[in-house]
Formats: structure tokens, sequence, C-alpha cells
């Protein structure tokens, strides 16, 4: 039995810290390999940031949650003769979050002719603390700058939902787009100045 | 806002997105003091983004997400047996219209490919040079037997007596 207990232990050990230290790209091919423990782990470190960014596109909770499964699966799907060659090495992740943003710019197109409520909108009308005419107002102003932020150029659009609603850095914006970080900074910049200028020409500069 | 101003417009935008660095933050802090529409700008910009951010999704939604992945990878194996099914079948169906197609074929060009004596010789007969079979043939040649036959036969005639009398 201490033989036993001695032999688990450091096998666990060994087991989770492999795990952790293991490369996407590794995750990867181990999955495709059968391994679902090495889809958890993936899922894991990415699950918050694709969702993240699935909401700004999702009209509705369920549709991000949604969102942010299939961006997984046509990840996976569509990398799956890539990471055999490239195995550890594989970037999944800005592979992954450019699959999101892509898919999330298809859902929103497809789904524009149902006119849903935005998932932000739905999230505020459970904050009762607020009156209600401020609510209204509030609302009006943010849903006239989350569409601006849907019209802006495509370019920018990504780089503005990666930086705002993902949290990346500029460097893992430029990396996630395959564009250089400077440029990707380029398009925050004019991204930001179009949406103030939209804030400031509603006067919309009260808090 | 003063002809300086616009060199500070990256490091505002950068100040709004939290993305400044100290020294930037530094310079920017210093021309602030004393520029009030850049300040003014940095609110406009600040309230935007403010604005465009989305809320953060609430704990139940964030729970509902983490607890996904087994059913994404459920749905991934499903998704992707289908799709391998599919991919069987479609060449199943494949290999079976080219079997359906090749085997009355190869049966025929069998057949085609050895036709029958007389067909053969159909297919090829040209008409023959007349002449050049009038010159190998026998009845070209008066000392034939076949030339000479018919005298033998009028020799014949002429030694029956007729006595039609």
């Amino acid at each position: 039995m201490a033989d036993g207990e001695t032999q688990t232990g450091p096998a666990l050990r060994v087991l989770a810290g492999g795990r952790a230290a293991e490369t996407d790209g590794e995750l990867l091919v181990e999955f495709l390999d059968g391994d679902e423990r090495a889809f958890e782990e993936l899922w894991r470190r990415h699950h918050a940031t694709v969702h993240a960014l699935a909401r700004r596109y999702a009209r509705t909770p369920e549709d991000a949650r949604d969102l942010t499964q299939r961006a997984f699966l046509r990840a996976v799907g569509a990398a799956r003769r890539a990471v055999r060659s490239a195995g550890g090495e594989f970037p999944f992740r800005p592979w992954l979050l450019r699959i999101a943003a892509n898919l999330g710019k298809n859902h929103l197109r497809d789904e524009a002719r149902w006119r849903r409520a935005p998932v932000g909108v739905i999230d505020d009308a459970q904050d009762g603390a607020t009156p209600a005419d401020e609510l209204l107002v509030r609302r009006d102003r943010e849903k006239r700058v989350r569409d601006a932020v849907l019209r802006l150029p495509r370019r920018q659009r990504e780089v503005l939902t990666l930086r705002v609603d993902a949290g990346l850095s500029f460097a893992d914006v430029a990396e996630t787009l395959g564009i250089a970080e400077g440029n990707a900074r380029v398009h925050f910049h004019h991204a930001a100045r179009r949406l103030a200028a939209l804030v400031r020409g509603s006067g919309e500069d009260a808090p | 806002m003063n002809r300086t101003c616009s060199d500070f417009q990256p490091l505002l935008v950068d100040r709004a997105a939290g993305a400044l660095d100290d020294d930037g933050a530094r310079r920017l802090d210093a021309h602030l003091v004393a520029c009030l529409p850049c300040r003014t700008d940095l609110t406009a910009v600040e309230r935007a983004l403010s604005l465009a951010a989305l809320p953060p999704p609430s704990t139940e939604e964030l729970q509902a997400v983490a607890a996904g992945a087994p059913m994404a990878a459920t749905r991934w194996r499903a998704d992707h047996r289908e799709r391998r099914f599919a991919g069987r079948l479609a060449l199943a169906v494949a290999a079976s219209a080219v079997f359906a197609l090749a085997v009355p074929w190869i049966l025929f060009a069998r057949h085609a490919t050895v036709p029958p004596p007389a067909a053969g010789s159909a297919a090829t007969w040209k008409l023959p040079d007349l002449d050049a079979v009038w010159a190998v043939s026998s009845l070209a040649d008066p000392g034939t037997q076949d030339e000479a036959a018919p005298e033998l036969l009028f020799a014949e005639l002429e030694e029956i007596d007729f006595d039609l009398e």
C-alpha cells in the first residue's frame, strides 16, 4: 500500500505539471489522438477570452455560449492538418481568436434580421439600482456606440474588440491578426477617434 | 489645442485604452496640465470606450461557459465521426458508380475486341481489282482445260449421229 501511494503521488504531480506546461499545439495533437483531457485544458485556457469576444457579436447569452463552442470546434477542425506538421509550435490562440471574430461577424450578419436585443442590453436590464429613466438614457447611448463599433471598418473593429472585449495587449492583437503592432495601434486609434466623434457629436460627453 | 497637441494624440488614446507606458504617461500628464482641449478630448475618448465596452457577464453565465468543455469535446467527436462517415459514404458511392459503369464497359470491350470472322471480313472487305483477278485466273489462258472444254464438248456432239428422219 505504501508503495502504491509512493508511485501514485508523484505520477499525478508529474501529469498535472506536464499538462500545464504543454503548449497549445501539443494539447491539440493529444486531443486529436483521443485525449479528452487535453481539450479541457485548451478550453480552460482560452474559453474566457473567446467568450468575451463572442459576446460582442451575440444577441443573447445563449448565442454567446454557442459561438464560443463553435469557435473552438471550428478552430480544432480547421487546425487538424496544420497542427500535424507544426506540432507544439502551432499558434492555436491567435488561430482560435481569429476564427471567433470571423464567426461572430458572420453570426451578426445572419441574425441581423431578427433585431433581437443585444447581450449588453439584457445584462443591463438586470441592474435594479439605477432609476428607470437614467437606465433608458444610458442604454440608448450604449446601444448607439456599440452599434457604431459593429459598423467600424473590419480591421478597426477587429482590433478594437480584441483590445476592449478580449483584453489582449496590442502585441497579442497584432499576432492574432497577423499585422504589425504599430499597425494595430493605428487601427485602434482610428476606431477610438470615430467613437469619440460620435459621442461628442451627440452631446454625450457628460458622464 | 496647440500645434504640439497632435503629437500627444496617440498617447491620449493609449491612456484611454489603458496601454500607456510610464514614460508616455509622464509626458502626457505634463501636457494635460496646461491643455484643456486635450483634457476634453481625453474625456471623450474614455467615455466612448467606456460606452463601447460590454458589461461583465454574470457569474452564472461564466460558470455555464466554463462547464462547456465536455459538451464541446463530445460535439466535436460526433461531428468528426459524422464527417468521416459522410466521406466514406461518398467514397463508397463513387466506387459503386465506377464499378457499375466499369463492369459493363469491360464486358462490352472484351466482345468488341474479338469480333466474329464474318463481321471482321465485312468490315475490311474492299472491291478487288478485277483486271488483276482476271490475269491470275485460268480463264485468261486459252490452253487451259477450262478453255478447251467447250471444243471437246462439240467434238463429242459431232460424233453423235442424229438420225432425225
